[in-house]
């Protein structure tokens, strides 16, 4: 296994038999994990054990930033802390990471860990990586990028880090850790100066670098400095082994400085933040070994002849200085190693892609940015974009940022010909219509990230792209000319831009596999929820948000959610957010009558009156979890329909329009005090039982006992009864019941409501309840109040002392 | 050559009976042999019941060229090119069979070097193949029931790379 280093080979072997599986298994040590698409983390400490270096990944940056993370890292880094004992190295891309999360990594794993990166993640605020610094003390590598935090940066922990290690190689921070004190950064780079070889942070002057330099004599790789004219650069000296530099707003004037330094250096990024771009061939002149340049040279073609004509290593270039198709093709012809290349062009033509492609045989990543729209002859790009593919075999990413007619929709089809190893893929302004992008979903077999802009597509043809692209696509992101974005993700396909009713069908069309469908909708049809029934047999897990409250035509949708249920046999999660009139009370029947699975249902603004509520507790046999929202339905209604649903329901959760929050568990089980099966058997004895005597029409005898008992305290009793009642309505029995009661005991127990909320009641009390059907004693039983005018008795097995049933005698056996 | 004729010769007999005279200085690549020798069990013929003559001629090819010494320099660089371009001939055999031959061999007789390269051979072979292919190629049967296959395969497209 060591021989195979490709990850999807691996995935392959792991897939030819069991022992194979197992081998890959144990011996796997480094994981890329999208989180988005693996929802239980204990998978993969179940699978893959033995893991030294771990990437967690969430959606890449571009296609959200990170204040739209949602994933949180928490049960990661709980899975992490327990298993993983030989993790060295870990990743952390586009999640919500808290200060308890990095606080439990660093103390769990913190002596082994070796390597940290945290990028496009939201951070609540530094401290965690105080900790991180405190007990990581072994950590070669830390590189903290494009995060946020909320709170301001103080640079503690960086303080921290130049206190406790003593052995890292490579530090790497920029915004928001802004705020760090020189003379941490020169403690650091004085202890670890036999092992500090890059440094790339946050900028600051270059001259107050001085120490730092002098310390850190094997630094080759340098990052982020701005060039202070007025600076004291007295005994200013970069350390020997300098490669790479990175410094903003290099003034020309400032050049000669750096002359000693040109001929080794092998990285320069020289982007101006603060100062115009100027003319920097001087320095390219006199950069024979460079190989990774990024700069916004003033100078246009002529700069692009001058880099071709001295930097004859270069591999990466990132030109940000507007250029035209001329120098383009003079690049293309004198730097054959080229194979990241990023350039924004004034003109383009087939003519230099075709170069491109003739030349750059080993280019993995290309992006062109045209900033004209007008003027532009060579128009389409067809031609010239299938000879820079045929050429570019090994390309993997392409950005295409056109203009309209620059691409048309064969332009694309060859795209999906051609584009054999392409994974990412952006296109803004290409394209006619639909065809094309059904011609692109033809190939382009290994696409991974599709980024959509501007571009005249349908949803429906998007969606349908989804599932076209074959086990492969993972994201899509398409910016329309609204303004509005759509995310799609798959399988789970999350649209997180709203869709219509329109693109929800054609995804239930275009994808009959799937299980698992949440979508945020401007509006929705019975048609659309029927064509989801017709489509998505395997569908288990639905959620629709239905973001518009007018407008919607098509209303309720009783039907179509009847005709869903019917067709998503399987489907054991439903939420519907909707508007008032979504769904009336017919509606909530059918879902009772068809969920036959549904095992969690959480409903928002739907149905009419508490007799909705009573139709859908007549179904759903497996139901377990209720979520009320908005919804209008009395509380009384809704204890009754906790004992309606028969054997299963675990937990009710209620939000109404005043902001009360109602939780109810089941009266008499409370799961977790179910501690064995014994007890468990025992209270599925009891409970028909219980159920039966109050259908039975002896309720009301039941009750009486228990309020005629003079040996029990009153506030006991008083509960008692009100349980009972509550238990007696729910079988719509309360009213004859009601008559029956000794109304005048029942009263004189009931009146002081007050002491049912002290606690003083629940202390030792001993209760029968006594009946034709079932009898037990009760003790210790306590109340949930969650107001002061409500009331429940919270009865648990713990409370159970004895169980009487019909055919025992009383008093005379126990359990 | 570097080989001189002083050298002892070692003599090793194939499960097939064959013998091979090869020199002590060549042969000690292999560490299973070198511990026979240190412990003085190499002074009849070494018999190595798991290599067949095929195999172990192969293995005495490939040990010959790896103890050719470079005499300066200049002539190490060429030696290791050269070296290299004999490695990527020598794994690039007709049948496959006997690619994995040469990897029992080289477990057997203990040559960390000639184990590594052809196990990579072994794992190049296999690259960018799909499941079927591997299974075929390996005569592997799938014991996978195919909900394990379908869960194993979603998990690996999606979530793992």
């Amino acid at each position: 296994m060591p021989y195979i280093q490709d990850n999807d080979d691996l995935n392959c072997v792991s897939l030819v038999s069991n022992k194979y599986y197992d081998i890959d298994s144990l011996t796997r040590k480094h994981l890329t994990v999208h989180v988005h698409y693996l929802k239980d983390p204990s998978r993969l400490t179940l699978r893959f054990p033995n893991l030294e270096s771990l990437t967690l990944k969430s959606y890449s940056y571009g296609f959200s930033s990170p204040e739209k993370c949602r994933i949180p890292v928490t049960p990661w880094i709980e899975q992490i802390a327990v298993a993983f004992k030989h993790l060295k190295s870990l990743c952390i891309r586009n999640m919500v990471v808290s200060v308890s999360d990095l606080q439990l990594l660093a103390t769990t794993r913190g002596g082994d860990l070796r390597s940290l990166e945290i990028r496009g993640c939201k951070m609540f605020s530094e401290d965690g990586l105080v900790d991180v610094a405190r007990y990581c003390i072994s950590l070669r590598s830390l590189r903290l990028e494009r995060n946020e935090i909320d709170s301001t940066a103080n640079g503690k922990w960086l303080h921290e880090l130049a206190l406790r290690n003593m052995v890292i190689e490579s530090l790497n921070f920029d915004y928001p850790f802004d705020m760090y004190d020189m003379k941490d950064l020169t403690r650091l780079a004085n202890k670890c100066s036999n092992s500090l070889v890059s440094l790339s942070i946050f900028p600051k002057s270059l001259s107050l670098f001085r120490k730092v330099f002098r310390h850190a004599k094997k630094l080759d790789h340098f990052g982020h400095a701005y060039f202070d004219e007025h600076g004291d650069f007295s005994s200013f000296r970069f350390p020997p082994n300098m490669r790479g530099l990175c410094i903003e707003d290099l003034p020309v004037t400032s050049f000669p400085f750096l002359v000693p330094y040109l001929n080794q250096v092998r990285e320069l990024d020289l982007l101006c933040i603060d100062i115009r771009p100027n003319c920097q061939c001087y320095l390219f002149k006199r950069c024979p070994s460079l190989e990774v340049l990024i700069t916004q040279d003033i100078c246009g073609d002529e700069g692009l002849q001058v880099i071709g004509q001295f930097c004859k290593k270069l591999r990466k270039l990132t030109h940000e200085g507007w250029v035209t198709h001329m120098g383009l093709m003079a690049l293309a012809q004198a730097c054959p190693n080229l194979d990241d290349l990023d350039v924004q062009l004034l003109d383009i033509s087939n003519e230099a892609l075709e170069c491109v492609g003739a030349h750059l045989n080993d280019l993995r990543d290309f992006r062109i940015l045209l900033g004209m729209h007008e003027g532009i002859t060579d128009l389409p790009l067809d031609n010239g974009v299938r000879a820079m593919l045929m050429g570019c075999t090994k390309l993997e990413r392409l950005d295409l940022k056109l203009c309209l007619g620059g691409l048309t929709d064969v332009g694309l089809g060859y795209i999906g010909e051609y584009g054999h190893n392409l994974r990412h893929l952006s296109l803004s302004y290409t394209g006619e219509s639909d065809t094309g992008l059904l011609e692109l979903s033809k190939g382009c077999p290994k696409l991974r990230k599709l980024k959509l802009n501007g571009c005249p597509f349908s949803e429906q043809a998007i969606a349908t792209f989804v599932f076209n692209i074959n086990h492969s696509l993972r994201y899509i992101w398409v910016k329309r000319h609204s303004g509005t974005d759509l995310v799609l993700t798959r399988p789970m396909v999350s649209a997180e831009g709203w869709v219509t009713h329109m693109g929800l069908m054609a995804l239930a069309q275009a994808c009959p596999n799937l299980d698992d469908l949440d979508v945020q909708l401007l509006d929705i049809s019975n048609e659309a929820l029927e064509c989801v029934g017709t489509h998505l047999k395997n569908l288990r897990d639905f959620r629709i948000w239905l973001g518009k409250e007018d407008g919607i035509t098509d209303l309720p949708l009783d039907n179509g959610v009847r005709a869903m249920l019917m067709g998503c046999s399987k489907l054991e999660r439903l939420d519907i957010n909707l508007c008032l009139g979504g769904l009336t009370d017919v509606g909530l029947g059918y879902i009772g009558e068809y969920g036959h699975n549904l095992r969690h249902l959480s409903l928002s603004y739907t149905g009419e009156s508490d007799a909705g509520l009573l139709e859908l507790s007549k179904g759903c046999p497996k139901l377990r979890k209720l979520k009320l929202k908005g919804c209008p339905f009395s509380e009384q209604a809704i204890a009754t329909f906790v004992f309606n649903i028969n054997h299963s329901l675990r937990y009710i959760r209620v939000k109404s329009d005043s902001r009360t929050d109602l939780v109810l568990t089941r009266p008499m089980v409370s799961a977790e005090c179910l501690e064995s099966s014994g007890d468990r058997a025992r209270f599925q004895d009891v409970l028909p039982a219980m159920m039966q005597t109050l259908a039975g029409g002896d309720s009301a005898r039941g009750v009486g006992v228990i309020a005629e008992a003079e040996s029990l305290e009153e506030g006991a009793r008083h509960l008692a009864i009100e349980f009972v009642i509550m238990l007696a309505e729910a079988r719509e029995r309360a009213p004859g019941m009601m008559r029956n009661l000794p109304i005048s005991r029942f009263f004189a127990i009931s009146v002081p409501r007050s002491c049912a909320a002290s606690p003083s009641f629940s202390d030792g009390w001993t209760s029968i309840f006594s009946s034709s059907g079932a009898a037990m004693i009760l003790a210790n039983v306590s109340v949930f109040t969650p107001k002061p005018s409500h009331h429940y008795l919270n009865i648990t097995m713990r409370n159970v002392v004895e169980v009487f049933r019909k055919d025992t005698v009383p008093g005379s056996g126990s359990g | 050559m570097s080989s001189s004729s002083s050298s002892k010769m070692i003599e090793l007999r194939s499960s097939d009976g064959e013998t091979f005279h090869v020199e002590e200085t060549v042969v000690l690549q292999s560490e299973t042999i070198k511990q026979m020798i240190d412990d003085d069990c190499a002074n009849a013929a070494i018999p190595l019941p798991n290599v067949t003559s095929m195999t172990l001629a192969k293995v005495i090819e490939y040990i010959k060229k790896h103890a050719e010494k470079p005499k300066d320099d200049d002539d190490k660089k060429v030696a290791e090119e050269d070296l290299k371009k004999f490695d990527a001939e020598f794994v690039k055999v007709d049948q496959e069979s006997m690619l994995f031959d040469l990897v029992r061999a080289a477990n057997y007789l203990n040559i960390k070097s000639l184990l590594d390269l052809t196990c990579q051979a072994v794992a190049d072979s296999i690259k960018d193949l799909s499941v079927e292919e591997v299974r075929k190629k390996f005569n592997i049967q799938n014991d996978f029931t195919p909900e394990e296959e379908a869960k194993v395969r979603k998990e690996n497209a999606w979530a793992f790379d």
